[in-house]
């Protein structure tokens, strides 16, 4: 948990006496302006945890007390001794994606808490605090949507990038008129899923590897419905082609640039999702990987 | 009220000069940095691996992370002013990674419903920490936001301001295309 420095007290103090005289925000034109010390803008501190929440609001809002970046709002109530106004609004999106970090740097959130934002008067955001619907003020909580959790899930889904490998080998030459064998590494061909979770709900992500499109530099594509089958030295013919993914070159790649085809192997992801008793699909994905491959007339070969 | 005008400027002057004093120290540079025009080069969403491209020498790579800093507070402070709502996640994606992407985009979302907009700019003064092997790197600022804060969208009144030395931690991550994002960032509190 982080600790509220008193030295930012006597900072808020200086800050608020420098724009008292006119100091070179000239934030203050009668209205009154929040010295905030820490994110005055309001939206890149993380959130934090159980600091200082005193008393719950009623209705029409709450009344926090001071976070590390509330420092001036709880010392406006102080000063005038009248609520601040402020309020709270559940925040379930940036929950989610707080919840789903590894290592979060305050700990993971207190049990029974939902992450909140403090809005103050003026509309001003304040951040954002794990807090339990009674400290929030009786709000119940995020309004629970599985869809939303699953896009958070969704953008945190990690793909496998593809590695490629022909036969002939990729560092040695193709040959004309000779097939090509094609295929990915089979550890790529695995489903990946990302959970998305919050009290009580959580929602699966889960990308299905479907085809490689493999654009081969020489004008073809070729659409493969899986990964690709190996060749097996000493058990698969070189001279025979690869039963579901291969290409067969017909000419050199001598004029090129570089002398070399630029092959390009694109996996499709299908992706879907569950939770809440739910599911549905989300929009496909692709990774992609990009390798040169050098072709030469079997003759060239022959005359070696 | 001579009297009390004579104060504040004798207060305003006063410390204005020993803020002045205290920058003169720093070695940051608020000059913007050119919009990085490439995009990640792995399309329809998130993916891992190993940017392609020769070795990146660690100065280089320090180069890099400072940029990619400067670029996220650059588009991080305008992209919902510059660009409609439906193309926010976009354009910060480009800079910025999660969490403190989702966190910016539930708050300018939440500004935007509640009438706020951020005003002015926050100073830069960064220095980069550590580049980790593991496509992760420090920054540590101490930031002049003295003249930003929120303000009333309609009226453009300031309703909140900052200081002029705010110490600040952030989180880069590198993506598969090999740039650097802003992932984390976090006001710490005190002085620098």
């Amino acid at each position: 948990m982080r600790t509220f420095r008193a030295g930012t007290v006597v900072l808020a103090a200086l800050a608020a006496v420098v724009m008292a005289g006119g100091g070179p925000a000239k934030a203050d034109d009668g209205g009154g302006v929040t010295v905030t010390p820490t994110d005055p803008q309001g939206r890149w501190n993380p959130p934090r945890v159980d600091i200082g929440v005193h008393t719950p609001g009623g209705a029409g809002g709450g009344q926090p007390g001071a976070g590390p970046g509330n420092a001036v709002g709880a010392g406006h109530r102080g000063a005038s001794g009248r609520p601040d106004g402020c309020y709270w609004v559940a925040d379930p999106g940036v929950e989610a994606v707080e919840r789903g970090m590894a290592d979060p740097p305050d700990g993971p959130p207190p049990p029974g808490t939902h992450l909140y934002a403090r809005m103050c008067p003026g509309g001003v955001l304040h951040g954002w605090q794990w807090l339990t619907p009674a400290q929030a003020g009786g709000n119940p909580g995020p309004a629970v949507d599985p869809a939303t959790l699953a896009q958070t899930a969704y953008r945190q889904l990690v793909l496998g990038v593809p590695v490629i490998r022909t036969s002939p080998a990729v560092a040695v030459p193709q040959l004309v008129r000779v097939p090509t064998w094609l295929w990915v590494d089979r550890q790529v061909w695995a489903a990946r899923s990302k959970t998305a979770a919050v009290p009580g709900l959580s929602a699966t992500a889960t990308a299905r590897p479907v085809r490689v499109s493999w654009s081969t530099g020489d004008g073809a594509t070729v659409v493969c419905r899986g990964p690709g089958t190996a060749f097996r030295a000493g058990v698969d013919r070189a001279s025979g082609g690869s039963p579901d993914c291969g290409h067969t070159y017909l000419r050199a790649s001598a004029g090129q640039p570089g002398g070399v085809f630029v092959v390009t192997a694109t996996v499709e992801w299908s992706v879907s999702w569950a939770g809440g008793g739910q599911a549905g699909a989300l929009p496909p994905l692709t990774s992609a990987a990009t390798v040169t491959l050098r072709v030469t007339e079997s003759q060239a070969l022959n005359d070696e | 009220m001579p009297t009390a005008r004579t104060t504040r400027h004798y207060t305003a002057t006063t410390l204005a000069i020993a803020a002045a004093i205290v920058l003169a120290g720093c070695d940051g540079s608020t000059q913007a940095v050119r919009p990085d025009p490439t995009t990640p080069g792995v399309t329809g969403g998130p993916t891992s691996g190993t940017p392609s491209g020769s070795p990146t020498a660690p100065a280089d790579q320090r180069a890099a992370v400072e940029a990619a800093y400067r670029e996220f507070w650059r588009v991080g402070q305008s992209f919902d002013r510059d660009y409609p709502q439906p193309q926010w996640r976009g354009v910060l994606s480009r800079v910025a990674a999660d969490p403190v992407l989702s966190r910016a985009l539930s708050g300018a979302r939440l500004q935007r419903q509640n009438g706020t907009v951020l005003y002015g700019q926050v100073v830069l003064r960064p220095r980069v920490v550590s580049v980790g092997p593991q496509g992760r790197a420090r920054v540590s600022d101490c930031q002049d936001t003295s003249r930003t804060g929120q303000a009333d969208a309609k009226s453009g009144k300031h309703r909140t301001v900052g200081v002029p030395r705010s110490p600040v931690n952030a989180t880069l991550v590198r993506g598969v295309d090999g740039h650097w994002r802003v992932s984390d960032v976090e006001y710490t509190g005190g002085w620098c």
